[in-house]
């Protein structure tokens, strides 16, 4: 063992830290709640900015480079602390990401869960209560069989979109009346900003399951005390719903990417009772259920496709008598990995237009959240939208005018100012996750015999995609149809989906039924994936 | 070499930069037609195509549909000089054809990464056993006994799936055949520290490096993170 020759670091504004010399600035921060590792400290997703005051450090390193990184900046996670450091890091904008959330009543609420005053009404058909039950927690029988506490009168419920970047929330009453809608960013992002990444954690050191579920459970817990809400109903992606539940996550880490359980499931979050969407197979998790069942409530004409875009992308084809569903990862290059990229975290670029053409040179308009430091996956996508549409690069995706030679090849300037700008090698991140959303739809039409064109809607839901524009996702042939009207960006459809199972009861115990007509396709096991992938590369193809 | 080989040596080069199949076999064809050797077609002209088409993906310029097409335009090519070159003998010199086996790791299923550095590598005139996805330590010891490799390469997009390449190194230590292999790593969950880490011979960022690595082993540079 080294000895530890101890070092301070001073953050600006928020106090002393010690550490010891040779230590990782990134994680010094990190461990201490004040800057998320988007990545891990990977040194890949150039998010982790900070500005070294003083003191002594290593040199920039090739990664700080290629992220453009200047002096006094530096990543954090590529920073090793030689001597006492003095530090300032930039505030993380409290950002509210706007959730479009589609408020559809629901006719005649029969509510999951119902408030028992006297044991005598559920002896008969209850196989599981407690007997020893204090005074001073409510009852409240779920779905008719099991009986649960809760500190809180049947009331309000909180259903939760356990996202992998964000959570979004609802409070409801029992007549599906809307009281609060919120998003907050998931705590788990200081162990990095994709599933994978937590998942390594987790096999690295198994003790980091209980942990993440400790932040999850804690930051749950605290909507559902604030809101007085008795009973929660949360759905996630796969991983997130095995942490959340305290499950293995050895079989979804490698082949055969299968859940340990596919639920439902119920547990307590601190004292409140809780419901945990089914999941349906693989990576699409409960999170694609509850949109699923909100789009059979919402009665649409089949066929349709929903696709929920975002880190792990998730493809459901809805027919007549099938439903076939896949997922794909697609957000690493949708977001943050890209020269100038950033993380909802941080805000950033959400929408790119090209206001005029000077010289044969796109001038660039843009509108952001919080600051304006980097490009989100939604400005990167209309980005690359317009600049196709005005023949700024061809269908394979080659920069053909108007672009800048950089140090970093080359590039579309969005902002001198800012330095925010967009290489080719940028594009090419941004078409490899192009080209898995193309091939996953494309995979799923062929195996159902669907044409594109039979195809009565697309939804894309999720907040990723409710920032998008159905004429962008047309012109990239990002989605396979070209009626905007037949394109419905649906916002987040996990919380209607929610609602739904929350106060219809029918669509909660339509489970086995939804089950059995449900199809998985696992799209690295499809023989011609590689052919289909390379051919979606192009553009409009 | 006369004026007329020359261009025709320079034209071919560039309609493989620039994908025009048709073009690429014709002149082959000429080439042969005016004696020039089959082994100086490929070091000359199509290897140097295949090095700059290399240079065009790194700078974005190509992508890998483009890298794809060149690769199955040169094994067009390859097809009909293959024979020529064998009877030609030994006039590969300076140019060791290595022969590689190659794997995703277990635990991964992802094909793409890894067929694209072994489609690379053949079209760089290695010789190139795939052994697919999901590949145990157990089936690459069986295949460094069988086919006696100068490299082992395996892929991992997973950083999930990656930890199991240091198990593959250890049991293929264990199985005393360690010292006859060179072993590469590469996929988007490795990093050159992990490769050295877990007592690679070398990392590779994407199929070009890959190309360029397995060209430095063959050189018999010690060096070869790079």
């Amino acid at each position: 063992m080294n000895k530890c020759r101890k070092i301070k670091v001073l953050v600006k504004g928020w106090g002393e830290l010690s550490g010891c010399r040779g230590d990782n600035l990134g994680k010094l921060l990190a461990s201490n709640g004040i800057l998320p590792l988007p990545c891990g400290g990977r040194g890949l997703c150039g998010l982790c900015r900070v500005k070294i005051l003083a003191g002594e450090t290593n040199e920039l390193t090739i990664y700080e480079k290629i992220h453009g990184i200047k002096k006094p900046w530096r990543l954090a996670c590529r920073v090793t602390v030689y001597d006492d450091l003095i530090v300032e890091v930039p505030k993380i904008s409290e950002i509210k990401p706007v959730v479009y959330t589609l408020n559809i009543p629901i006719k005649n609420p029969d509510p999951l869960i119902k408030e028992i005053h006297s044991y005598k009404e559920i002896q008969k058909e209850t196989f599981l209560y407690k007997q020893e039950h204090p005074n001073s927690l409510h009852t409240l029988l779920f779905n008719e069989k099991i009986v649960m506490t809760s500190p809180v009168k049947v009331r309000k419920i909180l259903l939760v979109d356990l996202g992998t970047t964000k959570i979004a929330y609802q409070v409801i009453d029992l007549k599906g009346n809307m009281i609060i809608e919120d998003v907050l960013i998931n705590p788990l992002v200081r162990y990095g900003s994709d599933i994978i990444t937590r998942m390594s954690y987790i096999l690295d050191d198994p003790g980091k399951l209980v942990e993440m579920m400790n932040d999850l459970h804690t930051s749950i817990e605290k909507l559902a005390r604030e809101n007085n809400v008795c009973f929660i109903l949360l759905a996630g992606n796969s991983v997130m719903e095995h942490i959340y539940l305290g499950l293995s996550i050895k079989s979804l880490a490698v082949k055969p990417y299968k859940p340990v359980l596919y639920g439902p499931f119920i547990i307590y979050t601190g004292s409140y009772p809780t419901l945990v969407a089914p999941i349906i197979e693989g990576f699409v998790g409960g999170d694609a259920y509850s949109e699923l069942i909100a789009s059979l409530y919402m009665n649409m004409s089949k066929p349709y496709l929903i696709i929920d875009l975002g880190t792990n992308t998730e493809v459901m084809l809805v027919t007549e008598d099938k439903i076939y569903v896949t997922s794909t990862p697609a957000g690493p290059a949708f977001e943050g990995f890209i020269s100038r990229g950033s993380h909802i975290a941080f805000g950033g670029i959400t929408r790119v237009w090209i206001k005029e053409i000077v010289d044969e040179k796109p001038v660039f308009g843009y509108s952001y959240i919080g600051s304006p430091q980097g490009l989100l996956g939604a400005g990167v996508l209309s980005l690359v939208a317009s600049l196709y549409a005005k023949g700024f690069i061809d269908k394979s995706g080659r920069f053909v005018k108007g672009y800048a030679n950089t140090d970093s090849g080359k590039a579309f300037i969005i902002d001198h100012k800012n330095n925010v700008l967009f290489t080719q090698r940028d594009l090419r991140e941004f078409q490899k996750a192009y080209a898995a959303v193309k091939s996953a739809w494309r995979i799923l039409l062929n195996k159902a015999g669907v044409n594109r064109e039979d195809l009565k809607y697309v939804i894309i839901s999720g907040s990723f995609g409710s920032a998008l524009s159905p004429k962008d996702l047309i012109v990239l042939g990002m989605v396979p149809l070209k009626d905007e009207e037949r394109i419905v960006i649906s916002g987040n459809l996990v919380l209607l989906g929610l609602k739904i199972m929350a106060l219809k009861r029918d669509y909660y115990s339509k489970y086995n039924e939804i089950r059995g007509k449900l199809y998985h396709i696992n799209l690295a096991d499809e023989p011609n994936y590689m052919d289909v992938w390379v051919k979606e590369l192009y553009f409009n193809s | 070499m006369n004026k007329n080989v020359e261009e025709l040596m320079n034209k071919l080069k560039e309609c493989l930069v620039d994908l025009d199949k048709e073009c690429v076999l014709d002149i082959v064809k000429k080439l042969l037609e005016r004696n020039v050797s089959a082994t100086e077609i490929v070091l000359g002209p199509l290897s140097e195509a295949m090095e700059e088409i290399g240079e065009l993906y790194e700078e974005g310029e190509y992508f890998i549909a483009e890298l794809m097409e060149a690769a199955g335009i040169f094994k067009e090519a390859m097809k009909i000089l293959e024979p020529m070159i064998r009877s030609e003998s030994a006039k590969m010199r300076g140019k060791k054809r290595m022969r590689i086996v190659i794997g995703t790791v277990k635990g991964d299923i992802h094909d793409i990464g890894k067929t694209l550095v072994a489609v690379m590598l053949q079209a760089a005139g290695h010789e190139v056993i795939d052994l697919g996805v999901d590949v145990d330590s157990k089936t690459f010891i069986e295949a460094i006994e069988k086919y006696k490799p100068d490299i082992v390469a395996m892929s991992a997009l997973l950083t999930t799936t990656a930890r199991y390449m240091s198990e593959i190194i250890r049991d293929i230590e264990k199985a005393g055949l360690r010292d006859k292999v060179k072993i590469i790593v590469g996929g988007a969950a490795t990093t050159k520290e992990f490769a050295e880490k877990i007592g690679a011979d070398g990392w590779s960022a994407n199929a070009i490096e890959a190309v360029k690595l397995v060209n430095k082993l063959s050189a018999g540079k010690d060096e070869a993170h790079e």
